[in-house]
């Protein structure tokens, strides 16, 4: 039964979701900061991406020149979560699709 | 109604509470992070075998390819242009830095027993403009005697950071001229403290009245007077008492591909 407010997920969404998380998790390595980001901006538009945090933590653990502290904080991790956590009320309600993305 | 919207009360209902999920998730990150200082970097330690691992297959892949001449003729051309302007940035660069050596820094290295240092040449892993941290990855580790604080070197001598973290066959090092990094150096006798801008670049002042000129040779007093940058350009504004230097790496930071490591002195 479908009525007004149920939402499916268009053909293609997840694929779409895997395809966004490979490209993050690939350019923590292969490309500068920003193309990740950008991704992870991306994912969290869409998604509860909780991989964009993952993501956040393996690029301070990959890239990081010092032990996690008071004076290196792992910077991208809690980007990530500002980014998941802080765009949850805009998902919530404007809902982008992949035919905008 | 508009697909693209949906309602707020229907979603609250199956979504996990977020404060809950914010919790968990700042818990795993601490104990990662802590797991990965009590155990000396072992989580990096892993994550930086993975990653350099995938580094080399992709680049073992690429160069498979460049190497079956599928791509051959313009690729080879594209290559061997390459590796010539790669011979003149290194030239130039040892052209300056020999100048450098002989007017100021002979006697000096001499009396320290730098001369006779030796060290090892490894392969570059990683983009230098990939970091947020201004870090790169290098293919030597413990295994070929690096340590913590060894000194890494362009080609041509200049110098670019400094080792960091060492697993047995990667290591990383921090950059110099890292974003926001400061460390003290030396233009014509005259100290200052440069402050990193990333990508090989720095910037720093000197007194208004300091005679400086464009290429000029930085050195960097705490590593035996090694040379680390050139002067770009400078800037001195007749409002202010002071001469703003900026400072690059001489050599082309995308096209390297190997740098010398020193040991520890």
């Amino acid at each position: 039964m479908k009525n007004e407010f149920s939402y499916r997920s268009p053909r293609g969404v997840h694929k779409l979701r895997l395809f966004l998380g490979v490209a993050m998790f690939v350019s923590v390595i292969f490309a500068p900061w920003w193309v990740p980001a950008i991704f992870a901006l991306a994912l969290c538009l869409r998604f509860r991406a909780w991989e964009v945090i993952l993501a956040g933590m393996f690029m301070d653990l990959y890239w990081m020149p010092a032990y996690i502290g008071l004076h290196s904080l792992p910077v991208a991790t809690i980007v990530a979560i500002l980014l998941v956590f802080g765009l949850e009320p805009l998902r919530r309600q404007l809902l982008i699709g992949p035919d905008i993305l | 109604m508009n697909p693209l919207y949906r309602s707020t009360r229907r979603l609250n209902n199956n979504d996990t509470p977020l404060v809950i999920a914010f919790i968990a998730i700042f818990l795993v990150a601490a104990f990662v992070f802590g797991i990965d200082r009590i155990s000396g970097g072992a989580v990096r330690g892993y994550a930086r075998q993975g990653g350099g691992a995938v580094w080399s297959a992709a680049s073992a892949a690429v160069s498979t390819v460049s190497g079956s001449g599928l791509l051959n003729s313009k690729q080879s051309l594209i290559a061997e242009n390459a590796e010539l302007r790669e011979a003149i940035v290194i030239l130039d660069e040892q052209a300056m830095r020999f100048e450098a050596l002989q007017e100021e820094n002979a006697a000096l290295r001499a009396l320290l027993g730098l001369a006779d240092e030796e060290g090892v040449t490894v392969p570059v892993l990683s983009s230098f403009s990939s970091s947020p941290y201004g870090t790169f990855r290098i293919g030597g580790g413990a295994a070929a005697g690096l340590e913590e604080g060894s000194i890494v070197l362009t080609p041509g001598g200049f110098v670019l950071g400094s080792v960091t973290f060492v697993s047995a066959r990667t290591a990383t090092v921090e950059a110099f001229f890292a974003a926001d990094k400061e460390i003290e150096m030396l233009v014509n006798g005259i100290p200052f403290v440069s402050q990193g801008r990333g990508g090989g670049n720095a910037r720093g002042e000197i007194p208004r009245d300091a005679i400086v000129e464009v290429n000029d040779v930085v050195s960097v007093p705490a590593f035996g007077g090694r040379p680390a940058g050139i002067i770009g350009r400078f800037e001195s504004a007749s409002s202010s008492a002071y001469t703003t230097l900026y400072i690059r790496t001489p050599a082309n930071l995308d096209s390297l591909r190997y740098v010398h490591v020193l040991p520890l002195q």
